[in-house]
């Protein structure tokens, strides 16, 4: 076990560099001098070169990356040309907001979406399972932005039960928080909710069909105990991996989700460095994003062990 | 409490089928796979089911336990008799099947490998058939499972209950499925193809085990096989099937010696013998659609027989031959050495 | 008696499995169908331009001269409707043949080869794949520009690695196959091994996925031009006439939602039709696509 879980580690590591190297190389390949963009057309030339030399812009392209990395990993991402804030601080404000909304969409879709699959597969042919599939299929091609929108005209235009837009953090106001999340939150929630109900759907009734499932319940074990205990681990194992692949969109759904219900998360800082080609914020954002989604896909890979014995005991010995 | 029709019985009989049917409703039509078939199984009997793939013997045994998937299978008539008690009368989830299943009838599969739950180890898989039909607590179940992985001759027992189905190789794979079949003092073992899947030398042991199991504990056992070579040395009667129905059915011996279904001679003919220098020959053809079955005998396009007779009139019925227990479905008379 | 059913029986017996199937998956391909030919011929649908305004009549609902409204420039909702079918069919059409060649091949080679060349070529799809496809595709839009081939290139590249992915464990299990090895044994080429034996046999999923793969494409170049990072306004896209929309959701909701009803329509159906497809090539696939 140990063996497998080193292993997981060195791979996250090379593909962490990897992910580096890219988000590096690609803002070298943008156009235009980064300090000039920051000070201006306007600005005196000596002291556009005098932010080149700070910012390590005059130095070899290995130097640069270099020292990028190297203050990354000290906790320094360095200086938002924008802003001219330190990247980490504005980090730091924003991620509670992003994650006010990310964290209970990904547990609420993890669960429901969960429990609308194996309800699905276990009632398969009946109307409860037709009913699941249909949202499943439909919820699978919806794009966040337009449920949001959809759910602003209906609730909070319309109904005007919800408001439009806004953000206010647990901490200061827990009601007034949950008051402006739900539409966020469910708007993100429902693309995933149909994302894993399908995905587990078709793996519950994968396992379903095997023949030790078969066995079970030759050897008169009820039917409840044989879908709850024995099926289910069987089919969860696969989910567990599609829950990984969720962590990617549902970073892209925040995005959208903070932009139309106007949320200041890491997602609306992402698409204003963007545009301004704030280049030191798209590396670190980058970064910091893929370092989630490795950190959650180590997650996941270690749970696959734990779950299936025929990972951990056969991996382990490669 | 239901009020289930006792049938008279014969205080040796364990188990009778009576005019099974059970067929398959698929996208192409109904596949008929049992097609009225009846036999019976005495205590302490070894009774062979012997037919090529797809012919239903397998499906009938699933029948049997209602094991059948619904949709798209249908056991559509038919009574099964066991201790006297109608099963079919049951439903198929009652809690009355549930204490039959692994408990009065236990059913051993052909892959033991992917028969047992891949990620749960065998002892749990074990001990939790044995809490399900015996009132013990999980300690006392592990034990008892422990004892039985022994019975059937696994090494190192204790520590084996705690490997999971993947460590093991098939031959132990298909010694715990025998474990799991006989811990709980089951009247009837119905083992379907169980050394199919096994390498030759495991073959002849786990057949060895499972006989000499079923002899000391009294128990009944149906061997559900293509090969007719394996079940001359143990059964006590045999059943052939083909295209869902009986063709022939006897002893053992009578079917060794005085074959009458072109169909059983034809196996006994592919059959290598190892003191016999013959050629082997095949059964020319291939199975039969069992979705649009003529109504002639079905065996007809393979059978070197093929008489007018035949062409003419429907499927034959089973009639007796000479002794009571010998019966065939022919319309010819074929007393052959 | 037919023992053996022929190669064009089999494929006969295919199509009519995914035609029958379902009166569901036939209204979808219709519909792939409908959106097709009205943005292929847009122009004889409608005899505004998307870019005609009608300072008069803005944000007006439904009526005789705009079935579908005005939007706040007074512009034919419809019109740009269909032109901008135009602009995300091309668009996510274009991007995914890009993405699925390219990345088949290079999965296909990374499986079939092996070796140090399979890993360095999926470890670098690992770190691909680490980035959500939005934020690449943000990150790359802002490099290469706002127009039609450059967000194809774009979308492209941020989908890529799921073609590698599958085409590199599609090899590989067919690799495993009995019948690979006794060809290999028998002396026979791996050129030839992998154009006569292996290609064929990836085909049929790949196409499932390609099919499957259009919706994600389309729902990627919606969600950019929302974001203003892919076609900018004028030209009509149904992401940027949401988010035009957006603003005027209280006098004319009709702006903002019907472009997502069209996305909605058009992906779903793809994905149906995916389904479709997949179970009539193998059932068997069911678990894994």
């Amino acid at each position: 076990m140990i063996k497998f879980i080193i292993k997981r580690l060195i791979l996250c590591i090379i593909v962490i560099f990897l992910v580096s190297l890219f988000a590096f190389s690609i803002m070298q390949i943008l156009p235009g001098c980064p300090a000039r963009l920051s000070l201006g057309t306007e600005a005196p030339q000596e002291a556009v070169d005098a932010l080149r030399i700070q910012l390590n812009l005059d130095k070899p392209i290995a130097t640069q990356y270099l020292l990028w990395i190297g203050n990354a990993l000290q906790g320094d991402l360095g200086y938002s040309i924008t802003y001219n804030r330190p990247i980490v601080l504005m980090l730091k404000e924003r991620l509670p907001r992003t994650l006010g909304i990310g964290l209970p969409a990904l547990l609420i879709s993890v669960v429901v979406g969960i429990a609308f699959g194996i309800l699905s597969a276990v009632k398969r042919g009946t109307k409860t399972d037709q009913f699941v599939t249909l949202f499943s299929t439909i919820g699978v091609g919806t794009p966040e932005f337009w449920l949001g929108i959809f759910g602003i005209y209906l609730f909070a235009i319309k109904l005007k039960i919800l408001p439009i837009q806004g953000y206010v953090s647990p901490s200061v106001d827990f009601g007034q928080y949950i008051y402006r999340a739900v539409l966020p939150v469910l708007s993100l929630s429902i693309t995933l909710v149909a994302s894993i109900a399908r995905q587990t759907r078709s793996n519950m009734l994968e396992v379903i069909n095997q023949e030790y499932i078969r066995t079970a319940r030759a050897y008169g074990i009820a039917e409840r105990s044989v879908l709850l205990k024995y099926a289910l681990k069987n089919a969860l194992i696969p989910v567990i991996t599609i829950i990984g692949l969720q962590v990617r969109r549902i970073i892209g759904g925040t995005i959208i989700i903070e932009n139309v219900f106007n949320i200041s998360g890491i997602g609306s800082m992402l698409r204003i460095a963007v545009m301004n080609r704030d280049y030191l914020i798209i590396q670190g954002t980058v970064l910091i994003i893929s370092l989630v989604v490795v950190g959650c896909n180590f997650v996941v890979d270690i749970l696959y062990g734990v779950f299936d014995p025929r990972i951990r005991e056969r991996q382990g010995t490669e | 409490m239901l009020d289930i029709k006792k049938q008279k019985t014969n205080s040796t009989t364990l188990l009778e089928v009576r005019n099974l049917k059970t067929s398959f409703f698929t996208p192409t039509g109904e596949v008929k796979a049992v097609n009225d078939i009846s036999y019976y199984v005495n205590k302490k009997e070894i009774v062979a089911i012997v037919g090529e793939s797809g012919c239903g013997k397998s499906v009938s045994q699933m029948s049997v336990l209602q094991l059948i998937q619904i949709p798209p299978g249908k056991i559509l008539d038919g009574k099964i008799y066991f201790n006297g008690i109608n099963l079919l009368e049951y439903k198929k989830n009652s809690r009355e099947m549930r204490q039959i299943r692994g408990k009065d009838i236990s059913i051993i599969f052909q892959e033991p490998m992917t028969s047992l739950n891949p990620v749960f180890t065998v002892g749990y898989q074990i001990s939790d058939v044995i809490k399900t039909h015996m009132e013990v607590d999980k300690k006392t179940a592990w034990e008892i499972g422990v004892k039985s992985l022994e019975k059937v001759g696994i090494p190192d027992a204790s520590q084996r209950m705690k490997y999971y189905p993947f460590q093991l190789s098939g031959g132990m794979c298909q010694r715990v499925m025998i474990a799991m079949a006989i811990v709980t003092r089951t009247k009837l073992i119905i083992a379907d193809e169980p050394t199919t899947a096994l390498d030759v030398t495991t073959q002849a042991q786990i057949m060895e085990l499972l006989i000499s199991l079923v002899r000391e504990l009294n128990t009944s056992l149906v061997i559900v096989t293509h090969n007719l070579g394996v079940v001359t040395r143990y059964a006590d009667r045999i059943y052939v099937m083909y295209a869902g129905k009986i063709v022939e059915s006897g002893t053992t011996k009578d079917l060794m010696t005085k074959p009458m279904h072109p169909y059983t001679i034809g196996l006994l003919k592919s059959v290598p013998k190892v003191d016999q220098d013959e050629y082997l020959i095949p059964i020319p053809g291939a199975p039969p659609d069992l979705v649009n079955i003529p109504l002639q005998c079905s065996f007809l396009p393979r059978c070197s027989y093929n008489t007018d007779v035949c062409q003419q009139r429907v499927f034959p019925d089973l009639r007796t031959v000479d002794e009571k227990q010998h019966r065939v479905a022919c319309h010819l008379d074929l007393g052959v050495q | 008696m037919e023992l053996t059913k022929t190669k064009e029986q089999l494929f006969l017996k295919r199509v009519r499995i995914l035609f029958g199937r379902g009166i569901i998956v036939k209204i979808c391909l219709v519909i792939i169908l409908l959106f097709i030919f009205a943005a292929i011929f847009a122009p004889f649908f409608t005899t505004y331009t998307p870019t005609e305004q009608f300072l008069m009549n803005i944000l007006a609902g439904p009526s005789k001269d705009h079935l579908l409204g005005t939007d706040q420039l007074g512009r034919d909702v419809l019109t740009r409707l269909l032109y901008g079918a135009r602009i995300s069919l091309f668009i996510s059409l274009l991007a995914s043949i890009g993405a699925a060649t390219i990345g088949s091949i290079l999965g296909i080679l990374a499986g079939y080869i092996g070796g140090v060349i399979e890993q360095v070529i999926m470890r670098l799809t690992d770190a691909h794949l680490s980035i959500p496809p939005l934020v690449m595709s943000m990150v790359l839009a802002v490099l290469m520009g706002g127009d039609m081939l450059a967000i194809s290139v774009v979308i492209a590249i941020s989908v890529i690695s799921t073609y590698i992915r599958v085409s590199d464990s599609l090899v590989l299990s067919i690799k495993e196959n009995d019948y690979i090895i006794a060809v290999e044994q028998i002396g026979q080429k791996k050129w030839k091994i992998l154009f006569k034996h292996l290609l064929p046999n990836c085909f049929p999923p790949l196409i499932v996925i390609f099919t499957m793969n259009l919706g994600v494409a389309i729902m990627i170049e919606a969600s950019l031009s929302y974001l203003g990072l892919g076609i900018a306004p004028p030209t009509p896209s149904w992401g940027n006439m949401v988010a035009d929309g957006y603003k005027y959701l209280i006098v004319n909701p009709l702006v903002a939602l019907l472009p997502g009803f069209c996305i909605i329509l058009i992906v779903v159906s793809f994905n149906i039709v995916g389904d479709g497809l997949r179970d009539a090539l193998d059932p068997r696939l069911r678990g894994k696509l």
